[in-house]
């Protein structure tokens, strides 16, 4: 028996999340494509900043959303599922580094973003001298401490909601924050000195 | 006064994260305003926001297109978990066909098998058709279990055979055969494996690679190579004493191919008659059961004394000084087994192994040296990345 796609009314903006998870448990993979033009530009951001190859990303991003559809039937229900799906991008992420350890990128992750914000010359003199001090920094950051930050600065979750995706306790995250920081401002100020 | 010295200092990342209440994070703010150390802090904690929120290029509408078409080709593909569960049962059998394979898979540290059997193996499993297909054939009745949870299929081997396709999991899942003795672990391969009683009695590795894992040890078994046990039982046959098994379920072969390989002929456990010649080709399709004739002597045991060969305790000898802590130890016979036995599968697990117990012992040089060995005799070893990380390249 196959699963099938359909095109209907799920493709609307106005479908809620749960709603478009409990078609996928039905069976109807319409909704998945659906999920994926919502957030799949999050998910691909969030995966962009912590590992290392693009080609993985888009690996990442495609067993992300495939999973999400595996395990449909296991949505709790919360409004906005972006939460729920950094949370399995996370664990792709995590174990295929455990496996094949790709995490040694996020320089050139870093690296190659481009600075679309304007900003005037002295600022962005400024600004282009400390990010790529941070950037290096960041790169040398375990990888733990990475997603912590990328996921509560970037994402914007809480400390409590990064502990639940890592399975650590939010005592753990905030631990690894300060670290983190403490590690950044260091450099920061080295540089500055 | 510096950041450490300024006793609000410790709640400024509480408050760039949010976690104050209002009245705190007021009275906080109004201190930074005035506490230059404080102040500049709270500046380092945003250029650091500001950083990690640096824009990255999104994907253009035709990558968005194509990835999201390839989404859906892929789980249209997949079974959905209604089916999954309507499933279950064959799912189950399948896995129970894996465990087998997985069993038989654990031999690893026996011995390898004839070297004309190999291109036969590879013959029978090099199906480009299923090649991304993940599978599990029971033959010669097979009896096993298979459960699955959480991205971990587990097939449990009891007896029989099981011929194992590990197509493209999803990252993260895992299909993994289990014998009594054995546990064995491949992606993206293809192989054969057989059990006994409970026990793995060999294992065909056909395209891929196989990890297996067996009496404390683990080593790769690469495309082609094959392994048996040496080590016999006195018991009937698989097919005369069935070994009861909560759920015996047979499975549909998926994809007819070519029969699937067999272990090499192995005069103490299997007769003449029952083993395939070398390089034949064979209908796979009701595969009769191998006949043993004179099945295990004695159960496989952990314990070094009772491994089945010489080389076999020779590698395990390795293990246990380097799990003890002597590493030195460990590498003089890790050395002398890869010289001793430079054909077994091993020899190439040794000769990493070696980097690593020489890492251990904290000589940093000798095990960049020996992984940079490693490399220049096996280019293409199971260990040459991590090896290449060792070698510091």
């Amino acid at each position: 028996m196959k699963p099938v796609i359909q095109r209907r009314a799920h493709e609307s903006a106005e479908v809620s999340d749960p709603a478009l998870f409990e078609a996928i448990a039905g069976g109807d993979l319409g909704p998945l494509g659906v999920l994926f033009d919502r957030y799949h530009e999050d998910v691909r951001q969030l995966l962009l900043r912590v590992a290392p190859g693009s080609p993985d990303v888009d690996d990442l991003v495609q067993e992300t959303f495939l999973t999400a559809g595996k395990i449909a039937g296991a949505y709790d229900g919360r409004p906005v599922a972006r939460p729920f799906l950094i949370g399995i991008a996370v664990q792709h992420l995590r174990r295929r580094r455990r496996t094949v350890k790709r995490f040694h990128g996020l320089l050139e992750a870093f690296g190659v973003a481009p600075v679309t914000r304007q900003r005037d010359p002295e600022d962005a003199t400024l600004l282009a001298e400390d990010e790529s001090r941070l950037r290096a920094a960041l790169a040398r950051l375990s990888e733990d401490h990475r997603i912590a930050l990328t996921m509560v600065e970037w994402n914007g979750m809480s400390g409590v909601e990064v502990a639940k995706v890592l399975g650590v306790p939010a005592g753990t995250v905030w631990r690894w924050l300060h670290e983190a920081r403490v590690e950044l401002r260091r450099l920061i100020e080295r540089g500055a000195s | 006064m510096t950041i450490s010295e300024c006793p609000q200092g410790a709640l400024l990342e509480a408050l760039h994260d949010g976690r104050l209440g209002p009245q705190e994070r007021a009275s906080l703010e109004r201190h930074a305003a005035v506490c230059a150390a404080c102040g500049a802090a709270l500046r380092d904690l945003a250029r650091i926001r500001e950083a990690v929120r640096a824009p990255l290029p999104h994907a253009t509408p035709l990558v968005h297109q194509r990835a999201r078409n390839a989404l859906l080709r892929r789980a249209t593909a997949l079974p959905t978990a209604r089916v999954r569960g309507a499933q279950r049962g064959a799912l189950m059998a399948l896995a129970a066909a894996a465990l087998m394979l997985a069993g038989l898979s654990g031999w690893a540290f026996g011995r390898v098998t004839s070297p004309e059997g190999r291109p036969a193996v590879a013959q029978h499993l090099h199906d480009p058709r299923a090649a991304l297909e993940t599978s599990v054939r029971p033959s010669g009745g097979a009896r096993f279990e298979r459960s699955s949870g959480g991205g971990l299929d587990v097939v449990t081997l009891a007896s029989g055979a099981l011929d194992v396709r590990v197509g493209r999991l999803v990252a993260g899942d895992r299909l993994v055969l289990r014998t009594a003795d054995a546990e064995l672990e491949g992606r993206g391969s293809a192989f054969r494996i057989e059990a006994d009683q409970g026990k793995i009695r060999g294992v065909v590795v056909s395209s891929g690679s196989v990890e297996v894992r067996y009496a404390g040890f683990s080593a790769i078994i690469p495309s082609g190579g094959s392994w048996r046990a040496t080590t016999e039982v006195a018991a009937p046959s698989a097919s005369a004493v069935p070994v009861p098994v909560p759920v015996p379920v047979p499975v549909p072969v998926p994809v007819p191919v070519s029969a699937p390989p067999r272990l090499s002929p192995a005069p103490a456990t299997i007769t003449a008659a029952a083993a395939p010649p070398a390089r034949e080709r064979r209908p796979v399709k009701e595969a009769p059961a191998p006949v043993v004739e004179a099945p295990p002597t004695a159960p496989i045991a952990a314990a070094t004394a009772a491994l089945p060969s010489p080389a076999s305790r020779e590698f395990a000898e390795a293990m246990r000084s380097i799990g003890r802590g002597d590493y030195h130890g460990g590498v003089t016979r890790l050395e002398a087994f890869a010289s001793a036995h430079p054909d077994d599968a091993r020899a190439d697990e040794a000769d990493y192994l070696r980097a690593i117990a020489l890492q251990r012992a904290g000589d940093a040089a000798g095990a960049a040296a020996a992984a940079r060995r490693y490399l220049a005799t096996r280019p293409d070893g199971a260990h040459r990345r991590e090896a290449r990380q060792l070698a510091g390249d």
